[in-house]
């Protein structure tokens, strides 16, 4: 039942998304093939455009995926959909783990497409040795540049995925009343993330009282170490791993007390 | 052993008490209608049977287990709105049913949709608000459900309409099974019926066996609740 459920939250959500992909993807593409030392206006024109419609589809894809996540739990959970939902003979926890899931593999395959798109356009063997060469030139060989990018990359994504998970919250939270629920629902989703943002600094704060280095990074006017700079990034990734284990489990056990569909 | 049973069950959204302390047994196969004014709390006692809704207090059971999993598995429900993605297409809703209810019978159901001369690649956006509720109908009178739940079936439907679903819910359903019709338009049911409930406002008024009442007051449901609710106000 998990898999049919995720197969039509997938169906739904990617109806959309797949066009915003498509259009990054033919973007890049273009931008990297019309990408010559001294070309004719035509062709500079044609690939600065598709390299800034590359870019601003990739936010596109990233705000559509996002909003139409939250608008398919609503319409699945709260709304007409609801009906078929909540009649199906599946527990409350399935039908959140699917919806869950759902989101994570479609901000994956956002990501996904946005670092493709940047390989497609900059990659080649001579610009990934020269960053290489760069990083290790600024930085030292502490840290692998392919470590660090990855922790990156983890970051952002679970830095979107909790986006996606206080939405979630804040939408059980919200239709748990009876009265302008949506108008709640944001109102929470607002404040979860928020909450969640000042819990982070609050701990980078504590962290910074005990480490010399962290201290120097976030108050100080020096330029950090980039060890340094490592050990911020993995530390704000665990938190939000934390954050998005904690609310998921948090939203199954209020689905699990039952809904009132409108 | 009834099919459905209400125990101590009371609604309310807020402060608002919509269903007050309902005590109900409805047994097996028979068909009941639901009976009663806009806002008397009908499609809420349904909600709260089919796990749209959670009961404030008390619990329902259905074939002897509480509203979950599997009493779910034994309810065909069709509510009073169109529930399903309207971007898909006539097969797409017939497989999502193949595919969640172990007792869909895909057969009958495209039978059905043939007879009613719609095509499997109708994409059920372009289809009338009549032609969508007959889908449903459909989709729901082809699962052997134990208990058949319908919310307000004939409403906002055309006369020749009305007859279509009523002959399709009376020939479809299965054996031994139980049908629930909640309505306000008793006169178009009330020949199908073995018993009635009347619920006004959120408390059961009446419940008795349909041939009975029409004997003990010479005269149809439909008269029967006027006069019922009309000597109330």
């Amino acid at each position: 039942m998990f898999t049919k459920l995720l197969k039509y939250h997938l169906q739904s959500i990617y109806k959309q998304a797949i066009i915003f992909m498509a259009i990054v993807l033919i973007c890049a593409i273009v931008s990297r093939l019309t990408a010559f030392d001294n070309p004719p206006f035509i062709i500079l024109f044609i690939n600065k455009f598709t390299n800034g419609c590359a870019f601003g589809f990739t936010v596109g894809l990233i705000i559509n995926v996002v909003m139409r996540t939250w608008a398919r739990f609503i319409t699945n959970t709260y709304g007409d959909e609801s009906y078929l939902t909540h009649t199906l003979p599946v527990s409350k926890h399935t039908i959140w783990a699917a919806i869950f899931i759902a989101s994570v593999i479609v901000t994956i395959t956002s990501i996904l497409t946005f670092i493709i798109a940047i390989l497609i356009m900059y990659g080649s063997p001579d610009i990934i040795s020269s960053i290489s060469q760069f990083f290790y030139d600024s930085f030292g060989t502490n840290i692998k540049l392919s470590t660090f990018i990855t922790v990156l990359i983890l970051g952002v994504f679970l830095q979107l995925l909790f986006t996606l998970q206080a939405g979630f919250c804040g939408i059980i939270i919200g239709y748990r009343g009876y009265n302008y629920r949506l108008v709640r629902s944001v109102i929470y989703s607002i404040a979860i993330y928020n909450l969640g943002s000042i819990i982070l600094f609050t701990l980078a704060l504590i962290w910074s009282c005990f480490d010399h280095d962290i201290n120097q990074l976030l108050f100080q006017n020096i330029t950090p170490e980039i060890s340094t700079v490592f050990r911020l990034l993995l530390g704000v990734t665990v938190v939000y791993f934390i954050y998005i284990i904690s609310i998921y489990f948090i939203n199954a056990k209020l689905l699990s007390r039952g809904v009132d569909v409108e | 052993m009834p099919i459905l049973k209400y125990q101590n069950v009371s609604k309310s959204f807020g402060k608002k008490p919509i269903l007050k302390n309902i005590n109900l047994n409805i047994n097996s196969g028979k068909i009941v209608g639901l009976l009663g004014q806009n806002g008397a709390g009908k499609s809420t006692m349904i909600k709260l049977a089919t796990g749209l809704l959670t009961p404030t207090f008390g619990q329902v059971f259905v074939d002897n287990h509480p509203v979950g999993i599997a009493s779910k598995r034994v309810v065909s429900y069709l509510p009073e709105r169109t529930y399903l993605d309207k971007s898909i297409r006539v097969k797409d809703a017939l497989k999502l049913f193949q595919e969640f209810y172990d007792n869909f019978d895909i057969i009958k159901a495209k039978q059905l949709i043939q007879d009613l001369g719609l095509s499997f690649d109708t994409r059920i956006a372009t289809m009338s608000k009549g032609m969508q509720e007959k889908l449903q109908l459909i989709l729901v009178m082809s699962r052997n459900a134990k208990l058949y739940i319908l919310d307000e079936p004939l409403g906002g439907i055309d006369p020749a309409t009305r007859d279509y679903i009523l002959d399709t819910i009376l020939s479809n359903f299965a054996s031994g099974a139980t049908l629930l019709i909640s309505t306000h338009l008793i006169a178009d049911i009330e020949r199908i019926l073995d018993e009635v409930i009347f619920i006004d406002h959120g408390e059961i008024i009446l419940t008795a066996s349909a041939d009975e009442l029409r004997s003990e007051y010479q005269t149809s449901i439909d008269e029967i609740f006027r006069q019922k609710f009309h000597a109330q106000k």
